[in-house]
């Protein structure tokens, strides 16, 4: 392996770099939902008309058909230039069911969805977590049958991020008997807008509406909506959450990376004369800074390996809980040393906003994409080989 | 050696917990927290239990100090409402505790009887908006006018000032380069002309609502000055005198008793809860976390009650005080994060009042002298050479 650049993707960062200080938004992301999506998808449609949407994406779906490092020198060049944040309403659509759908749609699902996700035209979000059936994935119960060209679907969905704003879903239903566990599952395309969907907003910690409770009354959804086979599901959601814990995760974890600057920044030009701020003068915390770059430093290392494995042609395995576990705890952590570094101001939401709502965000990401606990699981068993 | 909690701190615990099971039902205290929000009255009932009684002498109307029960109070009242536990500081130790202790025999005559009824309720008004740990270098003046004292300035961080009756509040009253040597302490009057105030928005301990507190020309009477003639320019001995210890107590029983709610909630889950076919009691890793934080909560609990023993008891308790202060609140800040994973999102989502201890148990190692001040003092405290 090697980490020294290339001249052509030296160039490229160069080419993405101008691009991106020239044409990033001015303007903040607004506040209210409506306004949100109207912003994600205009910026989204500036990227496409650039060129700079699906950079790795095929060519004949709408991207650029480069290599994978180069979508991650996209992310890093983003993140520099402190563009608004990865995780918007294109996100889950861009990072893993696009990629789902390169991987395991048929033609009919990537001519149709495909341009219509790079031109931000389409918001996505994942149907997976049910009540009763969260880190159990398997156990989920939203019923799925086939009836003459469709499927009949009757259930509920919970923890479902930015339902309220999508147009589509990944959905996992089960479609064989109510025991088959792995075996009796479907992952389909859910249009939001088809008759029987009924999406309920949930309150959050940081009193925002992330997710959604999302119910079922005999919705129809079309056979040529499954991806993969009937009864299926279970290896098509695996593809899912490989692209989900790894790929996924490096736009978000290169903004972290530059997160965690502007906070090192911050505490060199702030005064400790006030005697409130901590920093720089606390061992504590500056001991803490260095800890959290070497930290950052692992994981980019990390994230070089599993794209130099990407050109290598292979598929996103288990290898993207590793990432997954590392960015989840690694976010928590930085973001308690922000609000230890800005000492009591931390508690003026007022004023220490963008802070506050990132670390109370922050609580849920050993929760989500599968718990930490999860993540150490699947560690043990599929990576290390250990006996259940 | 009798480590066993007194049969009076049982009841004492009995009292609290049925008062709170037939009067503040799980659903009020959310929507205090809901609504930020938390009726003044609620304090009349804490003094119809006796609990305001409990830190002011037997002389003005109260039962005699006793800081074991206050402790116990606190984190009885926490495990349900951390505002209600607030509203019941801000009268026994921001108040009872402290006039008590400081106050002229006017002052206590005046003051206590009430305190002790739960008719007043006073706010802290020490920290300044670039002051916080340094307090001997607050910039808020005051100055003496004949048989006034008339205060301008800007505190910060004035929690539960909007519903109190008096700021207790630590005042410039000398040359400003003098630091410790000209602070006094003085009751503010809440309505006085004046002050304006501005509610900061918090992300925790909703229902008691913190606020900048701007004075312009604010005029009191002298005999508002804590311990009066003899206390002008002397208020920082007032200030880090023997309440300070009993006071440091406060917040290590908030956060205990939040903890404890946590670990309530999350260990019922715990059992109703089922994934892979078991319930969540019985896989490993989760019967370890619950493991981990009560055994935490054992430590928090030895720690405090000993650090409450010594002040009760009159023995000197700085660097105990800092150490439970210190320990308590940060350990029970994992303790509630772990909790909170145990319950995977529901403990992100409002329905369970997890998200809630979250948020709650977050300002701990801040409050009331953050962590790293408490750090200071045990060193300093314990002699620790500084070169």
């Amino acid at each position: 392996m090697r980490y020294r650049e290339s001249i052509d993707n030296r160039h490229f960062r160069e080419e993405v770099r101008e691009w991106l200080h020239a044409n990033r938004p001015k303007e903040p992301r607004p506040g209210s939902v409506a306004e949100q999506r109207a912003y994600d998808r205009a910026w989204q449609r500036a990227k496409f008309d650039a060129g700079w949407a699906g950079i790795s994406w095929p060519k004949e779906y709408g991207g650029r058909g480069l290599p994978p490092v180069q979508q991650l020198i996209w992310c890093e060049e983003y993140a520099l230039a402190h563009c608004p944040a990865v995780s918007d309403s294109c996100w889950l659509a861009q990072n893993h069911a696009g990629p789902t759908l390169i991987a395991r749609g048929t033609e009919a699902q990537r001519s149709f969805h495909l341009p219509r996700i790079l031109k931000g035209e389409a918001a996505w979000c994942q149907g997976f977590s049910e009540p009763n059936a969260g880190s159990d994935l398997a156990s989920l119960r939203t019923r799925g049958v086939v009836e003459e060209d469709c499927l009949i679907v009757s259930g509920q969905k919970i923890w479902t991020t930015f339902a309220h704003l999508a147009d589509y879903q990944e959905l996992l239903i089960r479609t064989g008997a109510p025991d088959s566990r792995h075996r009796g599952l479907t992952w389909t395309i859910c249009d939001l807008r088809t008759p029987g969907v009924d999406i309920r907003p949930i309150r959050a910690l940081d009193g925002r509406y992330h997710n959604c409770e999302v119910f079922y009354d005999n919705v129809r959804i079309p056979l040529s909506n499954v991806v993969g086979e009937i009864n299926d599901g279970w290896s098509v959601a695996m593809t899912t959450l490989g692209f989900e814990r790894g790929p996924a995760t490096f736009g978000l974890f290169c903004q972290l990376a530059v997160e965690l600057e502007d906070l090192i920044s911050k505490a060199r030009a702030t005064s400790a004369e006030d005697g409130e701020h901590p920093q720089p003068e606390d061992d504590a915390i500056v001991f803490r800074f260095g800890v959290a770059r070497a930290q950052v430093q692992a994981i980019r290392a990390l994230m070089y390996q599993m794209v130099s494995a990407d050109e290598r042609g292979a598929e996103p395995g288990a290898e993207g809980s590793l990432m997954r576990l590392a960015f989840a705890e690694l976010r928590q952590s930085i973001l308690r040393l922000a609000m230890d570094a800005h000492g009591p101001f931390c508690l003026n939401r007022d004023e220490s906003r963008y802070w506050v709502d990132e670390y109370l965000d922050s609580f849920a990401e050993t929760i989500q994409g599968g718990t930490s606990e999860i993540q150490r699981s699947i560690i043990g068993e599929r990576l290390l080989g250990l006996p259940r | 050696m009798d480590l066993s909690e007194h049969e009076d701190a049982e009841a004492l615990r009995d009292l609290v917990r049925s008062f709170l099971a037939k009067e503040v039902p799980p659903e009020l205290a959310s929507r205090w927290d809901r609504e930020d929000f938390i009726p003044r009255e609620m304090l009349s009932r804490l003094a119809d239990l006796g609990l305001c009684g409990l830190t002011v002498p037997e002389q003005y109307g109260g039962m005699g100090k006793n800081v074991l029960g206050m402790v116990i109070a606190v984190q009885e009242l926490a495990r349900r409402s951390t505002a209600l536990a607030g509203l019941f500081i801000q009268n026994a130790c921001y108040g009872s505790l402290n006039i008590a202790e400081s106050g002229t025999e006017e002052q206590k005559q005046r003051l206590l009887p009430d305190l002790s009824r739960g008719k007043l309720l006073f706010a802290y008004g020490l920290s300044e908006p670039d002051v916080g740990a340094d307090l001997a270098s607050v910039k808020t003046r005051a100055e003496r006018q004949g048989d006034k004292v008339v205060l301008n300035g800007y505190k910060r961080w004035c929690t539960g000032a909007q519903f109190a009756d008096y700021i207790y509040m630590l005042v410039r009253s000398g040359a400003p380069d003098a630091r410790y040597k000209n602070l006094s302490l003085v009751l503010v009057p809440t309505g006085a002309p004046g002050i304006t105030m501005k509610s900061i928005g918090t992300m925790g301990v909703r229902g008691l609502p913190t606020n900048d507190v701007v004075l312009e020309d604010v005029s009191v009477p002298f005999a508002n000055v804590v311990g009066g003639e003899a206390a002008w320019n002397r208020g920082w001995s007032l200030l880090a005198g023997p309440t300070l210890e009993a006071e440091k107590l406060g917040v290590p029983a908030l956060a205990i008793g939040i903890a404890e709610a946590a670990i309530a909630e999350a260990w019922e889950y715990s059992q109703q809860r089922e994934q892979f076919g078991v319930r969540l009691c019985g896989i490993q890793s989760i019967r370890h976390m619950l493991a981990d934080v009560q055994t935490k909560l054992a430590a928090c609990r030895s720690m405090l009650s000993h650090a409450a023993w010594k002040v009760h008891t009159g023995q000197p308790s700085a660097v105990e005080t800092s150490m439970a202060k210190l320990y308590v609140a940060d350990t029970a800040r994992e303790i509630v994060l772990t909790c909170q994973q145990v319950l995977g999102a529901y403990g992100y989502a409002h329905g369970f009042a997890m998200e809630r201890y979250v948020r709650d148990i977050l300002v701990m190692p801040i409050w009331g002298g953050s962590s790293a001040i408490q750090k200071n003092n045990i060193a300093n405290l314990m002699h620790l050479p500084r070169a």
